[in-house]
């Protein structure tokens, strides 16, 4: 078929802005509700009170008491983030809604990411005053609160790639939640020095567990560059699992649409 | 016929074992609205979301606007109004919200953006829900802020998939007055299973039965030759129906 388009047409593709439209929209969405405010105060203060316990009862002022345990507190909450960012489309039957405006499905997956990315990014903007009371009271070295805050925001991104994906394969939020944190749980335990060793002794030459850590794992990747450790290894394997990740949810998507 | 500005050509869809459509061609014209009937499970929701490029189908072209959808779907999605048959709103959205991110999703911006939501809404009599969020809105006013965010970027080709659902009579009649506002210029097609709904609003009767297109000729025609036959339009069109499907 060809033709050139009607000169009196209306209405064009938004581009790669578009990009950010969704992600206006998803964030509004998800504010809107009561669910993300009321899990981003509770993570938040999950988030921080090992810190204050430290800093109140043993006068300690030290980010590594903050940053040690936050992979498991971010994947308690950040699956709850994902969970809805499809599974209410395909609940709501609004997937058929962005399938019909002119959005690339790259589009759409990039703008959902982005969107529950600016929710990590404000839960981690909160927790900057800690930074300020370990200047005042502590040994505050800034490439550790650099390599900190981006470990902690790339393993973020990292978990909502993943919950995006999942949420696009259900329409049920609660599956959504329950399979991204079982599958955030069992890729950080593997970073896990005991589950690797246990992992290695199945097969002593072949060092599975030692494997699995160093390359499927982001946990590892994470206290690497917690401890001010910028290694292009530890980037390649955030940003390319979460690249699959954000891949298979375009492709959850193209199949809905067959 | 003038350069159609929709044309579907081929289209076939398998669900499992059920042929859901074996070859559905039409196409439509600047100016035409096009009633697309057939009882439930037909094949009419199936062509309507195909053409709106929500779904993929086993074979066939779609083009919009001289514009093939299988490869530039951005920008004859963009040309495109839909109405599916559910609602399709985002639930927890402001109504001017939605409007206004419809109309962005199509380009639109500014004060040109607020002009066309200023008409809808008057058009479509929306002022009284316009701060409420759609859940609130009854499914009179659903519907309506649904055609309104189909229509807020002055489609060239709209699809309505059974859109006076859930209207009162006076929507009913107010739609059919937006319809012939709409359509000089446009193609409209919309589906429905009430006749009398197409003698009201259509040029042209497409009759869509098992996946084929069961009957498709102008509504004058066929008012002309049932009147000749001393028959209702409803008699000639389910006889032609079956004298179709029993060839």
């Amino acid at each position: 078929m060809s033709g050139a388009a009607n000169a009196r047409a209306a209405g064009r593709a938004p581009g790669w802005s578009g990009v950010l439209l969704v992600a206006r929209r998803e964030w509004r969405a998800a504010l809107d509700g009561n669910v993300a405010p009321a899990l981003l105060v509770v993570s938040l203060l999950a988030s921080i009170a090992p810190f204050v316990h430290g800093f109140f009862l043993s006068g300690r002022a030290e980010l590594a008491s903050f940053f040690a345990p936050l992979p498991w507190v971010m994947a308690a909450w950040l699956p709850a983030a994902s969970m809805r960012l499809w599974s209410e489309d395909l609940r709501a039957r609004t997937v058929e809604t962005w399938r019909a405006l002119p959005y690339s499905r790259a589009q759409l997956v990039l703008g959902k990411w982005l969107s529950g990315a600016w929710l990590l990014g404000l839960q981690l903007l909160l927790t900057t005053p800690l930074v300020a009371l370990v200047a005042l009271h502590g040994d505050l070295q800034a490439a550790q609160v650099l390599g900190g805050y981006a470990a902690a925001f790339l393993l973020g991104a990292w978990m909502l790639a993943l919950g995006a994906w999942i949420s696009s394969t259900t329409a049920d939020q609660t599956t959504a939640y329950v399979q991204t944190a079982l599958l955030v749980a069992f890729f950080l335990a593997l970073g896990e020095p005991r589950a690797w060793t246990i992992l290695d002794g199945f097969a002593p030459q072949l060092l599975p567990g030692t494997f699995a850590a160093r390359h499927v794992s982001p946990r590892l990747a994470y206290d690497q560059l917690v401890g001010g450790l910028v290694g292009l290894d530890a980037l390649v394997l955030f940003v390319g699992q979460a690249a699959l990740w954000l891949w298979l949810n375009a492709r959850a998507l193209a199949r809905g649409g067959r | 016929m003038s350069h159609p500005l929709l044309r579907a050509k081929g289209l076939q869809k398998r669900y499992g074992a059920k042929l859901a459509l074996a070859g559905v061609s039409f196409e439509v014209a600047p100016g035409e609205v096009v009633g697309f009937l057939g009882a439930n499970g037909a094949g009419k929701t199936t062509t309507l979301r195909i053409l709106a490029g929500t779904l993929v189908p086993d074979a066939g072209e779609v083009e919009i606007d001289g514009l093939d959808a299988a490869r530039e779907p951005l920008a004859a999605r963009a040309r495109l109004g839909y109405l599916p048959e559910h609602d399709g709103l985002f639930e927890g959205m402001r109504v001017d919200e939605l409007l206004r991110f419809h109309g962005a999703s199509r380009g639109l911006r500014g004060a040109g953006l607020a002009a066309r939501i200023d008409e809808l809404v008057a058009r479509l009599d929306l002022r009284a829900v316009l701060a409420a969020r759609v859940h609130e809105c009854s499914l009179g006013y659903r519907r309506r802020v649904a055609l309104a965010a189909a229509l807020v970027h002055d489609p060239v080709v709209a699809l309505f998939d059974e859109p006076t659902h859930g209207l009162d009579p006076l929507q009913i009649r107010a739609f059919r007055a937006l319809l012939r506002q709409l359509s000089p210029g446009r193609a409209i097609v919309f589906s429905t299973h009430v006749l009398q709904e197409v003698e009201a609003s259509c040029s042209r009767v497409v009759l869509v039965d098992e996946g084929r297109i069961a009957l498709d000729a102008p509504l004058a025609t066929l008012q002309a030759e049932a009147k000749a036959a001393g028959a209702s339009l409803e008699d000639l069109v389910v006889e032609r129906a079956s004298a179709r499907a029993r060839a």
